[in-house]
């Protein structure tokens, strides 16, 4: 990790901690917890398009993976909550594998068609599997997350929950994509960003990276969903369709694809969004529309790319020269 | 019995060797029929008018495509098992015609890239950000910027490779490849869309990187250039061999001056 990341994941963090003294809203609580949720979320996600360039509208799915591994076990066989985790994780590693390596070989339209159809199996199979999910009424009844007597209650719980898991998925991923891992992730975009040819003459394995670090992305979905299955206490398959596959996607895309931050900023924005749009009533998708709209053509980089931007402009402004050297990606 | 020619060939210092090497798109040969032998420590250019498969060549060596007959050897043994990536751990590195830079990288995250099997952390210990991914990261920048010295980018290591002219890319696509510490470079026209001050400076970089005792394998249209570096020529013309030798033997041979360089009135 950078320094100046270092700095901003500890700031981060201090803000994270700060807030449940100043809310005391257990409605204000939800969202951010599903904000934290989001967040793991769009990371991954931000890995696997921001950085090595491959779209998925799967993940949804094995957001799904993860919330019903922690519903069935914890309900229909009494298990502990971790082991929920431990199953989630395998499990989904196991799905992306068999999707993955399929799939992972087409490029562009081709495999946003193949992993559409893949999230709709997934779908599917949530729906369909009525004696282990619930069907499509649902799988009630799931008992809060614990270990141990330590068991997790209140709202805050979770958001600590929530919050620990993503700010972890966020030090991970900042490390990685510093490193030769990171390098190797970002050689292989489309050009001219990078060049797969380029990639494999420096001795980059591209196809197996393409793998790991869809499987890597899925497993921040799968974790995700196991803390949301354990605080929403419900879930059915409308959860993990595709439209929240796509809802990913637009959070990482209106935050800013090529930083993992732009992820962070992405997640918060369209969490909070719809909430705060309620208040039109009636008009909440048409404003949420043309906000949208207006979000992607003002800032094509994303907000926090258009964020950056500004603040290179500002020094600009105050050193008088035009500092090329910060590329919008630092 | 093609085993025993390898060990003879080892002897001979020969580092890469084509055996009726033959790649046909359809009914064109682009290739037909090539023996090419490299020698250790030399410069060995290809040289040959538009479309005679010079390029079919190199991406048959670095595998990019397969042969349709024929077969590659180097350093005594056969490539057919290898894919492209695997080629640099095996000592060989190539550049492209028309750039494959990462231009969303900055300059020395390029260089940084060439070292990429240099070390060996996945993700795990990345992510965890070992102590020993903190070392090796710590020696590829140091050898990073070794490279970027050797080939004069070093004040432009923070910008991104899309914002450099033409000619230091392609400058900067050599480092990468030279990053890989390859024994055999096989540069695929260094020299194209580059000005004359730039192809000089090309020029010295590629006898510089000989000194090193790196092989090189130059594709090249700059007649100049080839004749000045070279130790060995091959031409080639619709996929075939024409004619092979030192610079000032080729430059003379009368099949040559029909098919390439008697257009040129040299």
């Amino acid at each position: 990790m950078r320094k100046r990341d270092l700095i901003f994941v500890i700031l981060l963090g201090v803000i994270i901690f700060a807030i449940p003294s100043f809310v005391k809203n257990n409605y204000y609580m939800s969202i951010l917890v599903f904000f934290g949720i989001n967040t793991s979320m769009a990371i991954g996600l931000c890995l696997l398009l921001g950085y090595s360039g491959q779209i998925s509208l799967a993940h949804a799915g094995f957001f799904g993976i993860g919330a019903y591994s922690s519903g069935i076990l914890t309900v229909k066989f009494g298990l502990p909550p971790l082991l929920g985790v431990a199953v989630g994780i395998i499990l989904t590693i196991m799905v992306a594998l068999t999707i993955g390596i399929p799939t992972l070989r087409l490029r562009g339209h081709y495999l946003a068609m193949a992993t559409l159809c893949a999230g709709e199996v997934l779908f599917i199979c949530f729906k369909e599997m009525d004696s282990l999910t619930g069907g499509p009424s649902g799988l009630p009844g799931i008992p809060p997350f614990g270990i141990g007597s330590f068991v997790l209650t209140k709202p805050v719980q979770y958001y600590y929950l929530a919050w620990i898991l993503a700010l972890m998925i966020l030090c991970f991923s900042l490390n990685l994509v510093n490193t030769r891992v990171g390098r190797a992730l970002l050689s292989f975009r489309y050009k001219p960003l990078g060049s797969e040819e380029g990639a494999l003459s420096v001795g980059v394995n591209v196809v197996q990276y393409r793998i790991k670090i869809f499987v890597l992305s899925t497993v921040y979905c799968a974790l995700a969903g196991n803390v949301y299955a354990h605080f929403m206490s419900f879930v059915s398959p409308e959860n993990f369709d595709m439209h929240f596959s796509t809802l990913l996607i637009i959070m990482i895309v209106v935050g800013g694809m090529g930083n993992i931050w732009g992820a962070v900023w992405g997640a918060g924005v369209m969490t909070y969004l719809p909430e705060l749009l309620m208040a039109f009533k009636d008009f909440d998708i048409l404003i949420y529309g043309v906000l949208l709209i207006g979000i992607l053509v003002l800032m094509p980089e994303g907000m926090y790319g258009a964020f950056v931007q500004s603040l290179r402009r500002f020094a600009v402004k105050r050193q008088g020269v035009f500092d090329l050297k910060k590329g919008f990606r630092k | 019995m093609i085993q025993s020619e390898h060990s003879s060939e080892k002897g001979n210092g020969i580092l890469l060797s084509t055996l009726n090497l033959s790649k046909h798109f359809g009914g064109l040969a682009a290739v037909d029929d090539l023996n090419l032998k490299v020698k250790s420590g030399e410069i060995h250019s290809i040289i040959g008018p538009n479309g005679a498969g010079k390029t079919t060549v190199f991406n048959l060596i670095s595998r990019f495509i397969q042969p349709t007959a024929g077969e590659i050897h180097y350093a005594g043994f056969s490539l057919k098992k290898y894919r492209p990536y695997q080629l640099v751990h095996i000592g060989m590195a190539r550049t492209f015609q028309r750039l494959e830079l990462f231009g969303g990288m900055t300059v020395m995250e390029n260089v940084m890239s060439g070292l990429h099997t240099e070390a060996s952390s996945g993700i795990f210990s990345a992510g965890l950000y070992l102590g020993k991914v903190r070392q090796e990261e710590k020696r590829i920048r140091e050898r990073a910027m070794e490279i970027l010295e050797f080939i004069r980018l070093q004040e432009k290591r923070d910008r991104t490779a899309a914002e450099l002219p033409y000619g230091e890319q392609k400058i900067l696509e050599l480092g990468r490849a030279l990053a890989t510490s390859p024994k055999l470079l096989l540069l695929d026209e260094p020299a194209a869309g580059l000005n004359e001050r730039e192809t000089l400076g090309m020029m010295e970089l590629i006898m510089q990187s000989k000194k090193r005792g790196i092989t090189i394998l130059l594709i090249e249209h700059d007649v100049k250039m080839v004749i000045n570096i070279s130790d060995r020529i091959t031409v080639l013309n619709f996929g075939k061999k024409i004619a092979e030798g030192p610079p000032n033997e080729v430059r003379r041979h009368p099949a040559v001056i029909e098919a390439y360089l008697g257009k040129e009135g040299v």
